[in-house]
């Protein structure tokens, strides 16, 4: 079945306009236009079109390879949106073609080998509609999110099945239909739509009930920490320009500053950063001085991921991600891009970013206010300076406390913390932390809690900072003098007590190491490869099509006798039951090509509802036939009656 | 040929018809395809049920020709010469004497062809092609009329030498009559309470007038276009896919054939498409050999050949 005239070419516009390749697809649909207008043909046979499908296959092949390796996350959109082009040899080898048509066995390898035989035309398909469904797929990559598309789509469909519409439905019956179909469509998608946010947002909701791992929560739990502490998956990797042996870092995901129940949490609003021109840059902060770098590449989770950043980062760059937001508490988080990510941190070391103190920065909750009076009390930090209380708390819970991976739970006392400090006095940073920020607030000092990690673990094989699951780390930030500061009261031992704990395999860490390169190999080296050489990568591809196609016969060219079909049906309109067929198949019951008259009659005669018609038409065909078939023809006076009749049954019983 | 001519040949088909109706019960097409079958000079192998009247139509046929009827039991120790006949030594005379056997008739039924050995399969088959049998070092011409009904039976499979397919191409057609309505055989059930209704048929038409029916068809017109059309469908047969071997051009001889008989009996002097497409299921399914996997996807013969009609343009 071929598409209505200009439909292709339209559907080829549609494409080219919604995916900004308005210039290449001008060029397509004027190329496929002119076959149409264009009165040679040529003459091509079923393994000549076996090589166009070739070249197509071979221009599939080579647009999956430079899709794959400039953007692999990206790839099967640009793959979808250069469909049109890739497979344009194929509809205009039909549409240059005498036979207008192409053997379905052309289409697959497996099929070609066959034994070919010459009466398999009736496997023969019009690629135009599928090509046309291509386009308007294609089209849709572009995704805008606006009606036009649905609209457009709507007409397209409305279009092709104009075409093929039963004519004996009355026109507005068939419009109606169409009508509620689209309406009903777009309400159907409509619906999905809202369905899909809806589910989003539940399993969201349920996600960040009973998920820990959810980078995005803006709440942390104590104990939180420790289940990550179990791991020694390396999770980032980094590198620092000032790096000198046993230096450690702490690197800042998230700060909180009210604390309840066992929980911190944090109600500082995301606000998004543009990207600079490059789509890779990301100013997160305004510029400062000294400022260090710090590469890092890390994987998103459920593509997103909070930054691990040392203090006073300024800016970001090199990072492919889709978005990146920040909150005044400097937690920066990105969403969408490959799975593995590089960043390059220019950062001050200095907390000068963070939000102003407020009174959230002094609450203690009532719960474990008598554990921290009592401490508090103990230790007399209330007359002291802000740096002597500093050094006095860091005393207290080096000489006092221990470091210790296990939970104690919260035995007789009210809180864990409150457990923590009064009877164990041994505990992991989580503890140590939390209770120092409260104690800080107790004094009147302006604290937050802050979890991160903290990198430490020099990898010689990778000449990189690695950081591991079990570095996680909680510590605090503290507010003296006019500034924020890091302030950490974990025992400086804890690093030791973590690598006996939890050990580390070296042959985890070699695989992780491998899986890194490869993934850094296909992300960074790839891509720039690509973006120089990737051209030459469809070299072979270009090697196999010259080498099936070289020994092509030459094909004929044709000039194609003006319509033959109509031309036949002129020659006899308004002579013969040929014209009668014409009729009956305008009002929508066209005649099939292996049925006879007879047959044909015989099948839609319980539409008629005058009698005479039908007996009329019998009439009519047994002296069609006679004129047809038989050996001396009609009458003079037959071939008259047949005239007459025919003009009569045409202009007035069929009407 | 005249106007005339062909409504006599028209009016023929309608005795003949009318006297078989009044035996065989609701199996009119099948009845004037047999006719179609007889009249342009070929034979017919009808497959059926046993007890659905293949023989009773064989033998109202030939009453009502007044024509020689015999009939013969297929059975596994049947010998050729139980068909041909055989020559014997007569002592008084001292020569040998040629006893005919039953093939020398004008309309021959072979009962469940299937059951004798292939090698008396063969000499009727051969009497069939060759109109001629030879017994002992003598070629003997067969009667003028001379036309075969053979019934297979399909359910019994036990003792039997299917046909090869090679060997059906000699049938002009395959007909399978089928059950008739329930309406039809509470007729027949009516009809036979006192006697069959074949004691009563009497012959309607003369030997010599069926030979003339018989000349008749040939003379039936069949232009270009539908020859190329006939020839058409049996060339499909032989690029079909799933088809090991397609229709021989003896199938075109015999679809041009039965048209043509077709057409006379539509009182028409020339042959229309509808003729060819009525009958040429029945001619050529039967010669057709499918592959094994056609056969086991559920493709009959029958099928094929319908697809085939309807995949080539009908010349209008």
């Amino acid at each position: 079945m071929k598409t209505p005239r200009f439909f292709l070419s339209a559907a080829v516009l549609f494409w080219g306009w919604q995916v900004n390749l308005l210039l290449i697809s001008i060029c397509i649909a004027i190329l496929l236009e002119s076959a149409d207008i264009i009165n040679s043909k040529f003459d091509l046979k079923p393994s000549d079109f076996n090589k166009f499908i070739d070249i197509s296959t071979v221009l599939l092949a080579g647009t999956i390879v430079i899709a794959l390796t400039i953007e692999a996350q990206e790839a099967i959109f640009i793959l979808l949106k250069w469909i049109p082009p890739v497979f344009l040899p194929i509809i205009a080898a039909q549409s240059f073609s005498t036979r207008g048509k192409i053997d379905i066995q052309s289409f697959f390898l497996v099929t070609r080998k066959k034994k070919r035989r010459e009466n398999y035309y009736s496997k023969a398909i019009d690629f135009s509609y599928i090509y046309s469904l291509f386009c308007i797929l294609s089209a849709g990559t572009a995704n805008s999110k606006d009606h036009l598309y649905y609209i457009c789509i709507a007409i397209f469909f409305i279009w092709a099945l104009w075409q093929v519409r039963s004519k004996q439905v009355s026109f507005f019956l068939w419009l109606f239909c169409i009508f509620v179909t689209i309406i009903t469509g777009y309400a159907g998608h409509e619906g999905i739509r809202m369905a899909s946010m809806k589910i989003n947002q539940l399993v969201m909701e349920y996600y960040d009930n009973y998920y820990n791992l959810n980078p995005f929560k803006t709440f942390t739990a104590m104990g939180d920490i420790i289940d990550l502490k179990l791991s020694d998956k390396i999770i980032f990797r980094a590198s620092f320009e000032d790096y000198t042996p046993k230096k450690t870092y702490l690197l800042h995901n998230a700060s909180y500053n009210r604390f309840a129940v066992s929980n911190w949490f944090v109600t500082s609003k995301y606000e998004a950063i543009e990207p600079a021109r490059d789509n890779t840059s990301w100013q997160i902060n305004p510029s400062g001085k000294n400022t260090k770098k710090m590469t890092a590449y890390f994987r998103l989770i459920k593509n997103r991921a909070v930054l691990s950043l040392p203090s006073g980062v300024v800016s970001i760059a090199q990072m492919k991600t889709g978005s990146c937001k920040k909150n005044t508490m400097q937690s920066v988080r990105i969403e969408d891009g490959p799975s593995l990510i590089k960043s390059v941190v220019s950062y001050t070391d200095k907390l000068s970013f963070d939000a102003q103190p407020y009174d959230h920065d002094l609450l203690i909750p009532k719960k474990e206010l008598t554990a921290i009076t009592k401490i508090a009390r103990e230790l007399a930090i209330a007359d002291q300076s802000d740096t002597e209380i500093l050094k006095i708390v860091k005393d207290y819970f080096l000489n006092n406390f221990t470091y210790s991976l296990d939970l104690k739970g919260k035995g007789r006392d009210k809180t864990p913390l409150s457990n923590f400090l009064n009877n164990t006095k041994a505990g992991h940073c989580e503890f140590f932390a939390t209770a120092t920020v409260l104690l800080l607030r107790q004094a009147d000092i302006p604290a937050r809690y802050v979890t991160g990690y903290i990198a430490h673990e020099y990898s010689r094989i990778e000449d990189k900072l690695i950081i591991r699951q079990k570095d996680a780390h909680a510590w605090v930030k503290v507010f003296i003098n006019g500034q924020w500061q890091n302030f950490d009261t974990t025992p400086p031992s804890f690093l030791i007590t973590d690598s006996q704990q939890i050990k580390s395999s070296l042959i985890k860490d070699l695989l992780s190491f491998v899986g890194f390169k490869l993934s850094q190999l296909r992300h960074e080296t790839g891509a720039k490869l690509m973006e120089k050489y990737g051209f030459w990568l469809t070299l072979p591809l270009g090697l196999i099509l010259f080498f099936r196609l070289r020994n092509s016969n030459k094909i004929k060219r044709i000039r194609m006798p003006a319509n033959t079909e109509r031309h036949r049906n002129q020659k006899n309109n308004d002579l013969s039951f040929f014209a009668i067929e014409n009729v009956l198949s305008k009002k929508g019951f066209p005649r099939r090509e292996y049925e006879t008259y007879f047959a044909w009659l015989k099948r839609i005669e319980h539409h008629f509802n005058n009698k005479q018609i039908k007996t009329a038409l019998q009439t009519l065909l047994q002296l069609h036939n006679k004129r047809q078939f038989s050996k001396s023809g009609l009458s003079r006076n037959e071939q008259k009656i047949l005239h007459s009749d025919i003009r009569d049954m045409i202009h007035n019983q069929l009407r | 040929m005249d106007e005339l001519d062909h409504g006599w040949g028209y009016k023929i088909f309608k005795l003949l018809s009318d006297n078989i109706e009044k035996v065989i019960k609701g199996q009119k097409e099948c009845i004037r395809y047999i006719l179609a079958g007889f009249a342009g000079g070929g034979h017919i192998l009808l497959e059926d049920n046993p007890g659905t009247g293949k023989t009773t139509l064989a033998k109202a046929l030939a009453k009502s020709i007044d024509a020689d009827f015999k009939r013969i039991q297929f059975t596994p120790d049947l010998l050729p010469s139980d068909i041909l006949g055989v020559s014997i030594f007569d002592p008084s005379q001292r020569i040998f004497k040629l006893h005919k056997g039953p093939v020398f008739t004008n309309i021959l039924l072979a009962d469940e062809i299937n059951r004798a050995s292939p090698r008396t399969q063969s000499a009727l088959l051969e009497a069939m092609a060759e109109s001629q049998v030879s017994i002992d070092t003598k070629i003997l011409n067969l009667e003028n009329l001379f036309f075969v009904i053979a019934t297979q039976n399909p359910v019994e499979s036990r003792g039997t030498y299917p046909l090869p397919e090679a060997q059906m191409d000699r049938f002009a057609m395959q007909l399978q009559p089928g059950y008739v309505t329930r309406e039809e055989e509470v007729a027949v059930l009516s009809e036979q309470r006192q006697k069959h209704p074949i004691k009563t048929i009497k012959p309607c038409v003369s030997l010599e007038d069926f030979l003339k029916l018989q000349h008749m068809v040939s003379q039936v017109f069949i232009s270009k276009e539908l020859q190329g059309y006939i020839v058409d469908i049996v060339n499909a047969t032989r690029e079909k896919p799933g088809v090991i071997l397609g229709a021989s051009p003896r199938a075109s001889i015999a679809l041009m054939k039965t048209a043509s008989a077709l057409a006379l009996f539509d009182n028409l002097d020339f042959v229309t498409p509808d003729h060819i497409q009525e009958i040429a299921v029945s001619v050529i399914a039967h010669r057709l050999m499918l592959d094994p996997q056609s056969k086991f996807s559920g493709r009959s013969a029958r099928i094929v050949v319908e697809d085939i009609i309807k995949s080539i343009q009908v010349p209008v």
